[in-house]
């Protein structure tokens, strides 16, 4: 477990951890999903088998990926960014932020092979959202 | 012309006070929640990279960049480095190991670091620092980089821009050496 895992508790990391397991299990050809800080720390991250992934570094890739996402939102005065999306040859990656922590914001992140639609990775990665966002505001 | 320098440095450092200090338009911000409050008492942290301009007049224009302080961040650094005329390594005074910050930043850069002009801003000295500014230009000549240290203090304009002159003077004896 991490230092920043630690720091918020692992009911709240294992409950974290439950969402994930669950996101992966109910979108086909979702192979990875984590929880980060905003600054790029894992909160829990859960890889489908046989998918060989680092956590922390794509926490921080994420972090600066999503900031990135902020500040041009900012800049074209279009509120707040929702979530960014790599589209690459084989996956689709999104990252998406995860509603009402905004104390400590925290990013979702998914990974997923292209025999599943966008559309359907980003039902499966928003429901989770809310999820992780209802077990953060009813844990802290 | 348009040159483009970056500006590197441990969290906490001062790079993106110095890109506000000097940039014409509001600074590019990638700030996030700092959760460390261990590492560094700021609230926020640049995750991606900072932005500013700087019209030199006659048709010169500066492009500054300032990368994330943080290690975890590394794979930003090469991205910013791409197309740099020079480097600003900016040093906190005020760590533990000042010396072994730059090292670490050094050998991050790594080929960069020897072909690249490069400056060293030592800020937020204090009396108890006056030894780095010669103890850093002892470690430079160790590792054969014959680089300036300046002591700066990059809530001061002035002080930003006298780094930015140096590396522009760095650059171009380095073109000259080349033509």
């Amino acid at each position: 477990m991490t230092d920043t895992a630690m720091a918020m508790g692992s009911a709240l990391v294992a409950e974290c951890t439950e969402s994930l397991d669950t996101m992966l299990a109910e979108t086909n050809g979702m192979i990875m999903g984590m929880i980060a800080t905003s600054d790029g720390f894992v909160v829990a991250s859960v890889t489908a088998p046989g998918r060989n992934v680092d956590p922390n570094r794509i926490a921080a890739m994420a972090s600066s990926g999503h900031a990135l996402g902020e500040t041009v939102a900012n800049e074209l005065a279009h509120g707040k960014c929702n979530n960014v999306i790599i589209d690459t040859d084989q996956l689709s990656i999104v990252f998406l932020s995860v509603p009402d922590t905004d104390d400590s914001p925290l990013i979702l992140g998914v990974a997923a092979t292209k025999s599943v639609s966008l559309g359907t990775v980003l039902y499966g990665a928003k429901h989770c959202t809310k999820r992780i966002s209802e077990t953060v505001n009813t844990t802290v | 012309m348009e040159y483009k320098i970056l500006i590197t440095g441990t969290m906490g450092a001062g790079k993106t006070t110095a890109i506000q200090q000097v940039s014409d338009s509001p600074a590019v911000l990638t700030d996030v929640h700092n959760t460390r409050q261990d590492e560094s008492a700021k609230p926020t942290t640049t995750a991606a990279f900072d932005f500013g301009e700087l019209d030199l007049g006659e048709g010169d224009c500066l492009r500054i960049y300032g990368t994330p302080g943080q290690e975890r961040f590394s794979f930003m650094w090469p991205i910013l480095a791409r197309g740099a005329i020079g480097i600003i390594y900016l040093v906190d005074a005020t760590r533990e190991s000042p010396i072994d910050d730059l090292d670490s930043f050094i050998k991050a850069f790594g080929e960069s670091s020897g072909t690249i002009p490069s400056v060293v801003g030592l800020n937020k000295c204090n009396d108890e620092s006056s030894y780095l500014a010669p103890a850093i230009q002892d470690y430079l000549d160790s590792k054969g980089l014959q680089w300036p240290v300046l002591l700066t203090d990059v809530r001061e304009r002035s002080e930003v821009l006298e780094l930015f002159e140096i590396l522009i003077s760095l650059n171009e004896a380095l073109v000259m050496e080349q033509a």
